[in-house]
């Protein structure tokens, strides 16, 4: 073993914290370059092809020497003080190498051949497209048309993280899962749809849910990633995941009539958080559940993500990074904002405070159920036994903190409504004394009405655990379930 | 940008591809460092071929340098476009070309930038 100096040339010199030469102890040529390789893996692969030989391009030097001339080659031994340089050359061209068309075969060539007659897409694009690992977050409403066209497009792996089972109430939006699909899973339902769209597919179902323990992980092994969830939660923990392994993020999210795209992506531009640092409070942004959504709004804006993603593979035109494209579908406009990256982003700007994944349900305030209910102590009570009493002519007031237009699909009679937002400004009309059972569709909102009653010091307050659902599963299956 | 470079191609199939060999690399790094310059990528064309890298690009290429790739066809003036490797040698993403930056084609097939 003996001390030698690799000089590093400038492409590779990021991989070796800018140093152009690295000086460590080696017997032979070969092992130095092993050596390299272990002190700084990210120039394994650059250096090394898949075989464990030298790239084609990668020439090495021994003081002055190409080793490829020397009759031992990498096996050259060393003595102290050599230099060892690593030069490239420069290479490519117009054309592929010969036989190198082969891996799409006479199949694929039909299948695709409209985009084989783009000169942007072309047989290289195809085979891009081919060997692209694409990993979508949610097969909800936006993953539906995302990855239906991924892969009839033919991107080669599909991944889809989702623990959902298909309900009717996706139907109206979420075109990958039919009507015989209710009850089963969405990744099962996903699959079928996608491999009959295009069985060369390579799909990779994750039936988790996506979390700070598995995120990394799981994202690590793809190229770009699909944000299709619907929860703060998950996009924040998509969006770290994505900054701290380097990868595109393909966001879209989608209320009621308006939709967002765009690409976040840390080493080219901004990320989520350059925009949004933090989440809104809890319960101020109603989800698609409660606010609803237009269901063609996410085949729009799911569309968009894929077409941003072929993109981003193709190397083509000029991507959503650094752009925020806003859609309203009523006056059925586009509006794009600029977007700048944050030097105090505290993920990607310059002295980032957060190095991993965090807790990201207690960072949007938002906690289990089961955990938020007994550490708040927001007395209940089940709709059983509110029919119970209400029966029974028992002097209470129910409080229905729904929007106004959630009550044309379903209501008590008993019931004066009081939207959420307009709850603090409504308190003064409430007497203090009398009893109130707090209702909404899930019980989640109301559960904030109930502590904010009891904050503004109501004291017989009472949350309809599970809501008007649990109503409706309990004591009145006509009542319409949304 | 300072300086562009024509360098010859030693490849064997010119029109088709390209090579710069170790050596004119060697030779180009000293005399840029001559200079107080720096070798910050390489340009080539693709005759009769859109500005986009190729399979062959991606397969050569290194990381960091910006490629520039003039895509000819007989009508028209080439087409420029920028390129830059992926740390995962997967892809290319392109480069915004200011108008500052805009450069006029050449009839060397490789060259530096
Ligand atoms: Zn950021």
């Amino acid at each position: 073993m003996h001390n030698v100096s690799v000089l590093i040339p400038t492409p590779l010199q990021q991989y070796t914290d800018g140093r152009g030469a690295v000086s460590l102890e080696a017997g032979t040529v070969g092992a130095a370059l092993a050596n390299l390789s272990a002190l700084h893996p990210a120039l394994r692969h650059h250096l090394f092809a898949e075989d464990g030989n030298l790239r084609a391009f990668v020439n090495v030097y021994l003081n002055d020497e190409d080793i490829r001339y020397l009759d031992e080659g990498l096996q050259t031994g060393v003595g102290a003080g050599d230099e060892i340089r690593i030069v490239p050359s420069i290479a490519g061209g117009a054309v592929t190498m010969t036989g190198d068309r082969k891996d799409l075969s006479a199949g694929e060539i039909r299948r695709y051949a409209r985009h084989l007659i783009l000169p942007e897409v072309g047989s290289d694009g195809q085979r891009a497209l081919k060997r692209a690992r694409v990993l979508l977050v949610g097969a909800g409403g936006l993953g539906s048309p995302a990855s239906m066209y991924l892969a009839a497009a033919g991107v080669g792996t599909l991944g889809l993280v989702d623990f959902d089972t298909v309900e009717e109430s996706n139907l109206q939006r979420q075109v990958i899962h039919g009507t015989r699909d209710v009850g089963r899973p969405k990744l099962e339902s996903a699959r079928q749809r996608l491999l009959d769209i295009n069985p060369s597919l390579n799909f990779e179902g994750h039936g988790v849910r996506l979390t700070a323990e598995n995120a990394l992980e799981i994202i690590a092994d793809y190229d770009i990633v699909v944000d299709g969830t619907d929860n703060f939660p998950t996009r924040y923990l998509v969006n770290d995941a994505c900054v701290l392994l380097d990868k595109p993020n393909v966001y879209g999210s989608i209320f009621r009539f308006e939709g967002q795209a765009s690409v976040f992506y840390a080493s080219e531009g901004p990320c989520y958080r350059c925009l949004y640092r933090e989440p809104p409070p809890p319960g101020l942004v109603p989800s698609c559940a409660e606010g609803g959504v237009l269901g063609v709004l996410p085949g729009i804006i799911g569309a968009l993500q894929a077409n941003e993603t072929l993109k981003l593979i193709l190397g083509i035109g000029d991507t959503l990074i650094g752009r925020l494209l806003l859609f309203d579908a009523l006056r059925m406009r586009f509006r794009e904002l600029r977007l700048r990256t944050d030097p105090e982003c505290p993920i990607c700007g310059e002295a980032p405070t957060i190095r991993e994944l965090i807790d990201y349900e207690a960072f949007c305030g938002i906690r289990p159920a089961e955990v938020e209910r007994a550490e708040m102590r927001i007395p209940e009570i089940t709709a059983t036994e509110l029919k119970a009493r209400l029966d029974a002519g028992h002097d209470i007031r129910v409080l229905d903190v729904r929007e106004p237009y959630e009550l044309e699909i379903c209501k008590l009679d008993a019931a004066e409504l009081i939207p959420l937002g307009q709850l603090p400004t409504s308190l003064s009309k409430l007497n203090k004394d009398d009893e109130f059972v707090v209702i909404c569709r899930s019980g989640r909102r109301s559960a904030h009405a109930v502590l904010m009653l009891r904050e503004a010091g109501f004291h017989n307050v009472f949350n309809l655990s599970g809501g008007l659902l649990a109503w409706s599963d309990e004591v009145d299956p006509s009542m319409p379930k949304y | 940008m300072h300086a562009a470079i024509p360098l010859a191609n030693e490849g064997a199939e010119r029109t088709r591809r390209y090579l710069i060999g170790p050596a004119a690399v060697l030779q180009l790094e000293r005399r840029a460092e001559e200079l107080g310059l720096k070798v910050v990528g390489y340009y080539h064309s693709h005759p009769d071929a859109p500005a986009v890298p190729s399979e062959a690009d991606r397969e050569h290429a290194w990381p960091w340098y910006v490629y520039l790739i003039a895509g000819t066809s007989k009508r028209g003036a080439p087409q420029w476009s920028a390129w830059r490797l992926t740390g995962d040698r997967r892809r290319f993403r392109r480069l915004a070309i200011g108008a500052g930056d805009r450069l006029e084609g050449g009839s060397c097939t490789t060259s530096v930038s």
